[in-house]
């Protein structure tokens, strides 16, 4: 009898967890604040930007400690020369490493098609689920932003917002 | 012999009961028994930061001197500074962290365990399972870095455990 007990005891061990663990932040977000972008001649509809961000300090905390960074949502808010995305058609913004010998792809992370641009802000929703962690830990970040539409004759700058969900979980098995 | 019928004269009722848990902390609670099978238990805890409350029901399918019994329970510690008890268990006096400093809990148990004794002491001693929720503060502290044009902000992250769950104690009848 107690040897069958025992057999049974140390059959159901391994299916045991002792502590799971699991954290969310639910949102973390940067915003890199006066991107400009210069007068676009007559006709011109389509226009592209991109910055390169390296202080990435609480990402970096976060992706070491081994968390998920989900992507989430992105913002673009308009910080100078223009008081409404009335011109934008469609708005997509793209992640990729500034590291140059990565391999990591480019990632399609947040965009719009017919946007709603009334206002001075444009949230993006998030068009690729993807953990953006690798790239964090590459060591700098590369944030492409372009637009379609009747671009502004005069130059501009937008602040830009990039927010992810954070996750992290942890089992203790005997 | 399972006997789930109102108390009858021999049953107790009413009583005080004591016991130290994970994560139920130490706790002393005032105990009814509606039907002789079932105990109800609302008390006040310490888990060593502050108090707090817990409620819960167990299930005595016997009346027999030891017996199973299946108890949940629920319960809460709000928030408190916690650095006091680290420093006391470490003996270091240097010991801040500001991740302490707003720590409380919400927490449900399921539990199995066995009682001894009748009346008018009950010794038990149960184990099974919990899920404790919590949100931790000042884990993200602003990089103090004037040079850097990027700003960050972070939620407070939410933090969920699934474990295992001890609880022992006594129950004194009083009536």
């Amino acid at each position: 009898m107690l040897r069958s007990l025992a057999i049974a005891g140390l059959m159901l061990t391994p299916a045991c967890t002792l502590v799971d663990v699991q954290a969310e932040v639910q949102q973390t977000c940067m915003t890199y604040p006066g991107m400009q972008i210069e007068a676009a001649p007559p006709g011109v509809t389509h226009l592209s930007t991109n910055v390169t961000i390296d202080q990435l300090d609480a990402f970096h905390g976060l992706a070491d400690q081994g968390f998920t960074l989900d992507l989430e949502s992105g913002q673009v808010a308009a910080a100078s020369g223009v008081s409404s995305f009335s011109f934008i058609q469609h708005a997509s913004v793209s992640l990729a490493s500034g590291d140059p010998d990565s391999t990591l792809p480019s990632l399609a992370a947040f965009g719009c098609e017919a946007c709603d641009g009334a206002g001075d802000t444009l949230v993006l929703p998030k068009i690729t689920a993807a953990d953006v962690a690798p790239y964090v830990k590459s060591g700098s970040l590369v944030v492409s932003v372009d637009f379609g539409g009747q671009a502004p004759q005069m130059p501009w700058s937008i602040d830009i917002t990039v927010c992810t969900t954070d996750t992290i979980s942890y089992s203790l098995a005997p | 012999m399972i006997a789930t019928g109102v108390a009858s004269a021999d049953s107790p009722v009413v009583g005080v009961m004591t016991d130290v848990g994970v994560p139920d902390g130490a706790t002393a609670s005032v105990v009814v028994r509606p039907v002789r099978a079932l105990r109800v238990e609302l008390g006040v805890g310490h888990d060593g930061a502050g108090p707090g409350v817990r409620a819960g029901l167990t299930w005595i399918p016997l009346s027999s001197w030891i017996t199973p019994v299946i108890s949940i329970g629920a319960g809460r510690f709000p928030e408190r500074n916690a650095n006091p008890v680290v420093r006391m268990v470490t003996g270091d006096q240097t010991f801040e962290s500001p991740v302490l400093d707003k720590f409380g809990y919400d927490f449900a148990v399921a539990r199995v365990g066995v009682e001894m004794g009748r009346r008018p002491v009950t010794f038990f001693i149960h184990a099974g399972a919990t899920a404790v929720d919590g949100t931790l503060h000042n884990v993200f502290t602003q990089s103090d870095n004037s040079m850097s044009q990027v700003t960050v902000s972070s939620s407070d992250p939410h933090v969920r455990v699934i474990g295992v769950s001890v609880d022992l104690g006594f129950v004194i009848y009083l009536h």
